[in-house]
């Protein structure tokens, strides 16, 4: 039963952060339709930018503010200096954004070199029913919810409603007076400030390294396909259910299966669902 | 006017020329070497670039190899075959090195072996552990001749650590790797290895490098209670299964091949619990010229290195340079003999080769290696006891 019980708190607690690498994917993709590779190097900046306030004395949690503005800052400027000019075409976009990817490694890795790094835990661990129960990972995924619960609710309000406006349909946003390039860059910038501050909450508990962020770009474009393009609700589950499998998978098969069962239970879903998890499958009739 | 230009343009050519020719002649040893400087394994290559940077002045210090100084060309093997195939080849025909070191990953080595072979140059290799190399000089000698390695290969390595699991006195270990074929041999190997001294895994299971559940993995080890856990994955992820294991309470000895794990400035952050071992080829006691070559490469770049890809690919630039001194040339031919018939003291110990051309490392051969444990982020030598 202890085992159990660890099991499903490691797999809930990994679900979380998926979750929160996707959703800005997701958001991204609803409100511009573009896939932005370069979303796992926010994720990377996230956790270097911790590192750095670390090794200068910081705490993780004080890099916390720093992380979030700085990415939400870079990436505004690159939705507004570099995609901007190229949004036309959707292929484009998504080869200049795995060229910003690529740019964004080479600069960690001049900067902080091409080793390993990894910083200490500042919370205890806790015995709860017989499992270690991770203070750390547990403020790490109650921001996770407080972060995707602010953005729900934005969402719910009149900037929101402006948002979802031009998710639906860009041109009839702009015919209502909506300025659709700002909330284009700000939607981006958002999207990469929650990615860096899932990379600013995990980096205790991983290695840091410039390429770290190719595996979360990964697993949350896995994430975003399973829960449905642009569908942030669907997001935040199919995480959760993607981090449980692996988790089991792990235990019950073998941890070489895990991530390969995880690419199945992907591939399924969308044979049987194939708008996605929470989506609606059109009728033709 | 023109012609002055024209006059003015030729002379700069002709001491251009002058001072290329001039240069020619100081160039004793020209080694290219193969380590991957871009992509996921840079952080291994990058340790190997600045031993042999180290190792280069020391010799040119010391007057170099035949009088004249060495000279290092590097070439970026981004952890890929294709790669280094081609930059041995850009070695070999435009930097016209008279010898090639290297790479990293076993992939990497076996295409320079093969460049290496089809232009009959001689190939140091300083880290890819594969037997596939030894039985390719073995049974095509006259084709591969031309390559040594001074590293351990798989078979050595699984005897190296499990001399130090049999001397621990346990009854059971686990194995846990990446699933990769060298972790895989590794694996095998051990087993085979602790097989006459009785000693089984309980458990035995590798992860996909991209993105593995670790905290399963360290869920099964505790249901297994192991007497130690061996770590195969010499990379980053053997950092977070680390953390996870003592995170959830796993305090048993756990035994690293090395790599991300022997750095100090990772186990520094480590979280506290059971004893954590690592394997490198040398540390600062094996050896006055290892303690040397610990101290001045924390002196220039800071931290104290892993003991293993540096130390072995600044050895095996020594082995060379001793063996052309020797040989008293740079024939071919005649460094194959020297480095078959000779023996090489270099910072991890006295290299011999056997006939498929492998550093002899294992109890009693001049080689051992060594077992070092983290005690408050610093590395203290435990095995073997001297």
């Amino acid at each position: 039963m202890e085992q159990e019980l660890q099991l499903a708190l490691s797999g809930l607690l990994a679900g979380f952060t998926y979750a929160l690498v996707a959703v800005g994917l997701t958001l991204v993709f609803g409100i511009m339709r573009v896939v932005n590779l370069s979303h796992g190097a926010f994720f990377a900046l996230g956790a270097f930018v911790t590192y750095g306030v670390v090794q200068w004395g910081g705490g993780s949690f004080l890099a916390l503010p720093v992380v979030f503005l700085l990415s939400l800052l870079l990436g505004m400027g690159l939705e507004r200096w570099v995609l901007r000019p190229v949004r036309r075409h959707h292929a484009v976009v998504a080869i200049v954004t795995l060229a910003v990817a690529i740019f964004m490694e080479q600069v960690f890795q001049l900067v902080w070199g091409p080793d390993y790094h990894s910083i200490p835990r500042e919370l205890p661990l806790v015995r709860f029913m017989g499992t270690a129960v991770d203070l750390q990972q547990i403020v790490a995924a109650l921001v996770a919810v407080a972060l995707l619960l602010v953005l729900f609710g934005l969402l719910r309000t009149k900037i929101g409603m402006a948002v979802r406006l031009v998710a639906q349909d860009a041109e009839g946003a702009a015919l209502v007076g909506i300025d659709v390039p700002r909330v284009q860059t700000v939607v981006f910038g958002v999207a990469c400030g929650l990615a860096a501050v899932a990379g600013n909450l995990t980096a205790f508990a991983h290695s840091i390294y410039p390429a770290m962020g190719r595996v979360p770009l990964v697993m949350s474009l896995a994430v975003v396909i399973f829960g449905g393009l642009g569908n942030v609700h669907a997001a935040l589950v199919a995480g959760l259910i993607l981090g449980l499998v692996a988790s089991g998978v792990s235990f019950y098969v073998s941890p070489e299966w895990s991530y390969v069962t995880m690419l199945l239970v992907i591939a399924v879903g969308l044979l049987t669902r194939p708008s996605g998890l929470l989506g609606r499958v059109g009728r033709r009739d | 006017m023109r012609g002055r230009g024209v006059l003015a343009l030729v002379g700069l050519l002709a001491l251009f020329m002058l001072s290329g020719c001039a240069r020619a002649p100081g160039t004793g040893l020209k080694v290219g070497v193969l380590v991957p400087l871009t992509g996921p394994f840079a952080s291994q290559g990058q340790p190997m670039q600045q031993s042999l940077q180290l190792a280069v002045e020391e010799l040119n210090r010391a007057g170099g190899v035949l009088g004249r100084p060495v000279e290092l060309v590097f070439g970026d093997s981004k952890g890929t075959a294709d790669a280094t195939r081609s930059e041995a080849l850009r070695l070999i025909q435009r930097e016209k090195v008279k010898v090639l070191l290297g790479a990293y990953l076993s992939e990497e080595t076996m295409a320079a072996a093969e460049v290496a072979a089809e232009n009959r140059v001689l190939l140091m290799v300083p880290v890819a552990a594969t037997n596939e190399l030894n039985e390719r000089v073995a049974s095509q000698y006259d084709k591969y001749k031309y390559v040594f390695r001074t590293s351990y290969n798989i078979d050595q390595w699984a005897g190296l650590m499990g001399g130090f699991i049999a001397d621990a006195g346990v009854s059971s270990y686990a194995f846990v790797g990446t699933n990769i074929r060298w972790n895989k041999e590794l694996a095998q190997a051990l087993r085979n290895c602790l097989a006459g001294s009785g000693i089984a895994p309980v458990y035995e299971e590798f992860y996909s490098p991209k993105e593995p559940a670790l905290e399963p993995i360290v869920v099964a080890l505790k249901g297994k209670d192991p007497g130690v856990v061996v770590l195969g994955d010499p990379g980053q992820q053997s950092i977070n299964l680390v953390k996870k294991a003592r995170d959830l309470g796993l305090n048993v000895p756990l035994f690293s091949v090395g790599g991300a794990l022997g750095d100090e400035r990772v186990a520094r952050t480590l979280p506290a619990g059971g004893p954590l071992y690592f394997q490198a080829a040398a540390w600062d006691r094996t050896s006055e010229e290892a303690r040397r070559f610990f101290s001045a490469y924390q002196e220039k770049y800071g931290y104290h290195p892993a003991g293993y890809a540096d130390i072995l690919s600044r050895d095996a630039l020594f082995v060379l340079a001793q063996a052309v001194n020797k040989a008293g040339s740079l024939d071919v031919p005649r460094l194959i003999q020297t480095l078959e018939q000779g023996e090489f003291r270099a910072a991890c110990g006295v290299y011999r080769f056997d006939r498929s051309h492998q550093a002899r490392w294992g109890k009693g051969e001049g080689l051992e290696g060594m077992v070092v444990e983290w005690k408050d982020g610093r590395g203290e030598a435990r095995w073997p006891r001297m």
